[in-house]
């Protein structure tokens, strides 16, 4: 099943050279597929079979960074681990899974990643200032630019963000950063019930506290609600003290405030769902990982449906639910691969129903095809199509990962 | 352009009616221009349609007759993006302006395109709840127009532009379908970042789905007042270097000021000659430590008075004032031309001289009123003699000054978008390469080439279709 | 016009600024003030489009050629013979009611109004309208600036003219319309409620003030008891109050049509009649359209080398009766009203005179007396002078969402400070079956004090 991923690899190491290999691998007509450091590359459909990988690892060059102006312009084989450093030592930093090592810029991006204090921050797509990216055809160019505000021309750096490498390599962006905030603590509550977590988490929703995250834990251990604050001493206190206050009339069992070490403790573990919720300290059991995205109202009904169908299958389940962002992420284990595929099917159907669900991980059998990884295709997927047509019609990209087969 | 009923209008005339089918040429003459009157054409005819059946119906209506189409909000937009060109009809959604639904729970509102920006707040403010991208002209400008040019607005330091509150939107496509495309969070391209900001050449939005927030619990509001702007220049960059990210930053100079006090009897310190309005928004708590440190810096950097407005009153009254502030322009000069050039935000105090060297070149006043936090400029060129020579001069030194935004690395367009007025500037911004991207996807997306043609890309052939007195202007 | 146009001068909105806590820098450093521009003296539209929203018109049409913004672009065009005088674009321009909303709205001061005025000027008796909308505004303009004692055989005349068939029409025309009572009081002759008010009233208690009273050509019979009500509440204020015998209707709506010479002419007239009672410290008007057509004369006969001196004296010292109350304080009232209110602002008070607070301040003062929010109060409902005879369809169009909004306020009675808003309101809410009683401030403030 596990398809071979070819020895080819194209690697250019500036903007020139990866015009000039993909002309080559066109006039070749090489199929492709786009990697940085391959840290993400189980998430998506697998992959049809390619001629070669276009590995952006050697484009990692910081074109432009001006502190006084909180924006970046890198190239994104940039690794996290680099790049958080090269902010952190100007008090700045790139608020999108800030806590992760692991992988370059660029796979953050065409994944669309989830990180821990999205809510506070914004998503990968609203930090993106512009880039420049390679067509299948080895035409190089920018789009949008280095401006924090900036409406000349489509928006296609944003999207080329969470396209899965299918459209187009990025090859360069530019990103707007932000003050490091003085204070980043967090509170973790507990309660006896998901439902009770999730109604103090619309208590806090309701209250004007800012929090950075509201998550809502479930399935390793009771359910708790875990509220981060970003600022000022002053902010951060006063801000966690009534959000907390709020939280806690909700039949609280339990309380911890977390200051320093054990906030960012706290925030490496919930800023990559997949890590969160398939820990690797477990053993290399075979686990599925859902993302479900839609209306918050509706996040409560399918995480308890699905939690229900966990238990009733006896697969090991957790669960970090975002309420205020419309999200939730399921993480199944189990030895018992059928029951664990079927339980897989179930809450993915659960969550078709009103919402989007997708797999960020999922073992080799459940991403044979790509609808059964992103569902079927939207009500727009022939604007999709047109898009993708009118960047690469040879679909040099479209290994099969994506949406729809793209 | 005469009234000859053709095909076209004909069955448009049948399809909706003849009462909402402008065909009168002294009628259409008053939809020529948008809030910009640098250009003018006008349209072959105006079309009213309700609801997106009909919208869809107007769109194959000209495809089948090839004839271009552009739709049309309030007519506050600032590069010409809703004029008609090539001989096309005007497709106004103004009075399709019902609000669908305000989903409390959800906080999201659902609208038609010719909804006001600032009704959608009004609606959503008994339940707590705003819509944050407030472009100056929010009282007037629509949705519709929102979406098509990505509008920002002061508040937008913090809480983002119009791309990062629209969930999804019902679009009638250039080739007359009708697609609901869907919020950024379902799986897919992000397909509304594309659409948002494209200027209507893509489709046409005939419902929109955007996000509310909660009305923050404080507001600080300071207006400090410094000697000149280049000090006013250091104190932005000095707030924004201590890790302030206020809700909004915004800077006027001197002429600015002298219009608003005429317009609105306010009492500015009269040697003042720029004002910085900083507002910080959020929870109560650190909020008045946020607001203190910021006028610590203002004083620190040569601020000659920061005064607070204290109560909603007196914000409400501080922010009609920073919102009128173009149209005030009016008692000062009979036209203006309105600049919309992107910095980085550093490059802040080399820009504005720059503006002041060109202004001075051409003999022409400069009034400043723009997004300092963001690096958003809008030199607005004040003129009075509307003549061809005059206006020459005028559009060649807003070339200039776009010319020395790009070379400091920014943008030509910040938020007015880049119409018919900034086409033929893409090319300083871009290269050939980057535009036959653009291209690509315009051809993919519009492939009659109908839809709002001319605008966005330049056509590489100088003025087209403009104006008599643009093409005067030009020779 | 100009002086109700400066921020300085205006009474009651006059903004204070940015809280002026911290002292301004001296002044005497005038350098960069000197870089200030000069003002325009006649700012040009610059297309913003803040009218746009204020403008019920364009809010009921929804075209732009019912907008301010279109309607200068028209007139512009029209100057620059870029269009012609169509029958549509007459049309248009004399569908804007002159409510005055969009200058309160325009950041840049276009006196827009005046503009209007002078457009209509030009198209004065244009045969591009039709037929019976230029019939019925000559007859009324025409009715309404006789004499008193003449104004019957006039409206023997217009009877006549009902006889030809064309009173019926008007009936017909004016039926829901609101100016119902306009047009059976002008044609018929009936004047309904027949209070007269004496032409000398003195003072209660010490003199402060002697005042002259514009009693207005319709309102002097249709709306004695206003009349009546205003003069005791001067009186109770400390005026003298004189009624000039000689005046006449003060052109109003002739300054509207773009009839500037009857306008012209009604003036010197009225300038005669007041200065013929002697020195007066104020002209008091009850009625919001003939106050702002009052403070107006200045600039309409800034060029008449008799008269601009005297009518500028004039324009400066008419005060709106509730402005003027307001200023001087009244007793407190002694009758407790237990009504809701909702007080609907007359365009030519709030946006021709910028008197918003006054009245306000003056009906909170009532005990008993709720006044309750009304959205969009300074909204037009429609009157506008002769308005709803003239474009009924449009009229009503423009009174509906004004009936909704006094529905929803939850106000029992509606306040208005002009008798045309007042007959319109009181028609239409007939008409909706809202139960809704329409008065003037000035009837309430009268029964408080009674």
């Amino acid at each position: 099943m596990n398809r071979a991923v070819p020895d080819v690899v194209l690697e250019p190491g500036d903007a020139d050279e990866a015009a000039e290999l993909l002309r080559g691998a066109a006039s070749n007509g090489l199929a492709l597929l786009v990697r940085g450091h391959g840290t993400r590359a189980s998430q998506g459909a697998l992959p049809r079979d390619v001629d070669a990988v276009f590995s952006t690892a050697r484009l990692g060059a910081v074109e432009t960074y001006e502190p006084g102006d909180l924006t970046l312009t890198v190239g994104c084989g940039i690794g996290l681990a680099a790049l958080h450093d090269l902010l952190a030592e100007r008090g700045q930093w790139l608020p999108l899974q800030a806590e992760r090592r692991r992988g370059t810029l660029g796979g953050l991006l065409a994944t669309a990643a989830d990180g821990v204090v999205d809510l506070g921050y914004g998503r990968p797509r609203d930090l993106v200032l512009g880039a420049r990216v390679a067509l299948a055809d080895g035409l190089v160019a920018r789009a949008r630019g280095r401006v924090v505000k900036n409406v000349a021309g489509y928006d296609v750096p944003r999207l080329l963000v969470g396209s899965f490498g299918t459209l187009g390599a990025l090859l360069e962006v530019s990103l707007r950063v932000a003050p490091r905030p003085a204070r980043r603590t967090a509170a973790l509550l507990g309660y006896a019930s998901v439902a009770d977590a999730l109604l103090a988490a619309e208590r806090v929703r309701e209250g004007r506290d800012e929090p950075v995250f509201v998550d809502v834990l479930a399935g390793a251990c009771e359910p708790q609600l875990a509220l981060g604050f970003d600022g000022s001493e002053e902010r951060v206190a006063g801000c966690r003290r009534r959000a907390v206050a709020a939280a806690e009339r909700v039949g609280c069992t339990g309380l911890m405030l977390l200051d320093d070490d054990a906030s960012a403790e706290l925030r490496r573990r919930l800023d990559d769902p997949v890590a969160h919720l398939l820990p690797e300290d477990e053993g290399a059991r075979p686990g599925v990982v859902v993302r479900w995205s839609g209306r918050p109202s509706l996040l409560g009904g399918w995480l308890s449906a699905a939690l229900a169908a966990a238990e009733r299958a006896g697969v090991a389940v957790r669960a970090d639910a975002r309420p205020a962002l419309g999200l939730g992420f399921l993480g199944l284990t189990g030895d018992d691969a059928d029951a664990l595929e079927a339980t897989a099917r179930e809450v993915l159907t659960l969550g078709r129903r009103r919402g989007a669900a997708v797999l960020l991980a999922a073992p080799d059998t459940l991403r044979g095809e790509p609808e059964d990884v992103w569902g079927p295709p939207p009500a727009d997927w022939s604007l999709m199509e047109r898009t993708a047509q009118a960047l690469d019609p040879q679909r040099v990209f479209s290994c099969g990962r994506f949406v729809g087969g793209l | 352009m005469t009234a000859t009923p053709d095909a076209l209008l004909a069955s448009l005339a049948r399809r909706l009616g003849q009462d909402r089918v402008l065909t009168d040429p002294s009628e259409l003459v008053v939809y020529e221009a948008d809030g910009s009157t640098m250009h003018d054409v006008t349209p072959r005819a105006v079309v009213f349609p309700r609801g997106t059946e009909e919208v869809a119906a107007v769109v194959q209506a000209c495809l089948a007759n090839g004839v271009a189409f552009v739709a049309r909000g309030a007519g506050t937009g600032l590069s010409g993006g809703a004029m008609a060109l090539d001989g096309g009809i005007v497709v106004a959604l103004n009075r399709m302006d019902r609000i669908l639904g305000i989903d409390v729970e959800d906080r999201r509102a659902t609208v038609e395109p010719g909804v006001r920006n600032l009704a959608v707040s009004e609606a959503a403010a008994r339940h707590g709840l705003f819509y944050a991208p407030d472009p100056s002209s929010q009282a007037v400008c629509t949705l519709g127009g929102n979406v098509a040019h990505n509008s920002g607005g002061p508040h937008t330091l913090k809480h983002g532009v119009t791309v990062n509150h629209v969930l999804g939107v019902q679009l009638v496509t250039p080739w007359g379908e009708v697609v609901r495309v869907g919020g950024p969070d379902r799986p897919g391209y992000d397909l509304l970042a594309l659409l948002t900001g494209a200027e209507g050449t893509l489709g046409i939005v005939t419902e929109v789905e955007v996000a509310l927030r909660r009305i923050p619990e404080g507001v600080r509001t300071l207006l400090a007042s410094f000697p000149d702007v280049d000090r006013a220049s250091a104190a932005v960059s000095a707030i924004i270097g201590a890790g302030i990210v206020p809700a909004a930053l915004e800077m006027m100079d001197d002429v600015v000021v002298g219009a608003l006090e005429a317009a609105f009897g306010f009492a500015f310190p009269s040697d003042a000659g720029a004002l910085l309005l900083v507002e910080s928004d959020g929870p109560e708590p650190g909020l008045d430590r946020e607001a203190a440190d910021v006028a610590e810096v203002c004083r620190a950097h040569g601020a000659l008075d920061v005064r607070s407005a204290d109560t909603a009153a007196e914000r409400a009254e501080v922010w009609t004032a920073r919102k009128k502030a173009f149209g005030a322009l009016g008692r000062v000069a009979r036209h203006y031309y309105t600049q919309d050039g992107v910095i980085p935000r550093t490059r802040l105090p080399d820009m504005l001289r720059h503006v002041r060297e060109v202004a001075a070149r051409h003999g022409l006043r400069v009034a400043n009123v723009f997004h300092a936090g963001d690096g958003n400029l809008h030199p607005c060129i004040l003129f009075d003699e509307d003549d061809a020579a005059t206006r020459a001069k005028v559009l060649e030194a807003g070339a200039e000054i776009l010319r020395h935004c790009v070379e400091l690395g920014g943008s030509l367009t910040g938020e007015h978008g880049v119409g018919v007025e900034k086409r033929e500037a893409m090319a300083l911004l871009f290269s050939e390469s980057d535009l036959e991207l653009m291209r690509r996807l315009s051809d993919a997306w519009d492939p009659a080439g109908l839809c709002n043609p001319g605008k966005v890309l330049p056509m590489g052939a100088g003025c087209v279709e403009l104006s008599p007195r643009a093409r005067q202007a030009a020779l | 016009m100009d002086a109700p146009r400066d921020p300085a001068a205006r009474p009651d909105t006059a903004p204070t600024g940015v809280p002026a806590a911290a002292p301004a820098a001296p002044a005497e450093d005038a350098s960069s003030t000197a870089d200030r521009p000069p003002l325009l003296e006649q700012p040009e539209c610059v297309h913003c489009g803040f009218c746009l929203p204020a403008c019920p018109t364009y809010a009921a049409l929804g075209t732009e050629m019912d907008s301010p913004r279109g309607r200068l672009h028209l007139m512009r065009a029209l100057d620059a013979g870029r269009i012609d005088a169509t029958a549509s674009v007459v049309r248009h321009l004399d569908l804007c009611l002159t409510c005055h909303a969009c200058e309160t709205a325009c950041p840049s001061g276009v006196p827009y109004a005046e503009l209007l005025e002078d457009t209509r000027e030009k198209l004065l008796d244009s045969l591009l309208r039709p037929r019976r909308q230029r019939v019925l505004e000559r007859l009324v303009t025409w009715a309404v600036a006789l004499p008193p004692g003449v104004q019957r055989a006039g409206i023997a005349a217009l009877r006549l003219a009902e006889r030809m068939g064309l009173g019926r029409r008007l009936a017909d025309a004016s039926r829901g319309s609101g100016h119902r009572a306009v047009a059976a009081g002008l044609l018929l002759g009936s004047p309904p409620d027949g209070v007269v008010v004496p032409s000398h009233t003195p003072a209660v208690g010490r003199r402060r003030m002697r005042v002259g009273l514009l009693q207005g050509c319709v309102a002097r019979w249709t709306f004695g008891r206003v009349n009546a009500h205003t003069v005791r509440l001067l009186a109770l204020a400390g005026c003298d109050v004189v009624v000039p015998p000689a005046q006449r209707c003060c052109g109003a709506l002739h300054l509207h049509g773009g009839r500037r010479e009857e306008a012209r002419r009604l003036a010197r007239r009225n300038l005669a009649a007041f200065e013929e009672v002697g020195e007066l410290d104020a002209v008091v008007v009850n009625a919001a359209g003939c106050g702002t057509t009052l403070k107006d004369w200045g600039r309409l006969l800034a060029d008449d080398p008799v008269w601009a001196e005297r009518a500028a004296a004039l324009s400066a010292k008419t005060r709106d009766a509730l402005e003027l109350l307001d200023e001087l304080g009244l007793p407190p009232a002694r009758r407790p009203l237990e009504r809701r209110v909702a007080y609907h602002d007359a365009c030519h008070l709030a946006h021709g005179q910028h008197v918003r607070a006054a009245p306000r301040r003056l009906l909170e003062a009532i005990p008993g007396l709720e006044l309750v929010p009304l959205t969009d109060a300074d909204r037009c409902c429609g009157s506008a002078g002769i308005y709803n005879l003239l474009h009924p369809k449009e009229a009503q169009a423009i009174l509906d969402p004004k009936l909704a909004r006094l529905a929803s306020s939850g106000a029992d009675v509606v306040a208005a400070a002009n008798p045309g808003c007042l007959m319109q309101i009181a028609a239409g809410a007939r008409r909706a079956g809202l139960r809704l009683e329409t008065r003037h401030p000035l009837e309430l403030l009268g029964e408080a004090h009674g």
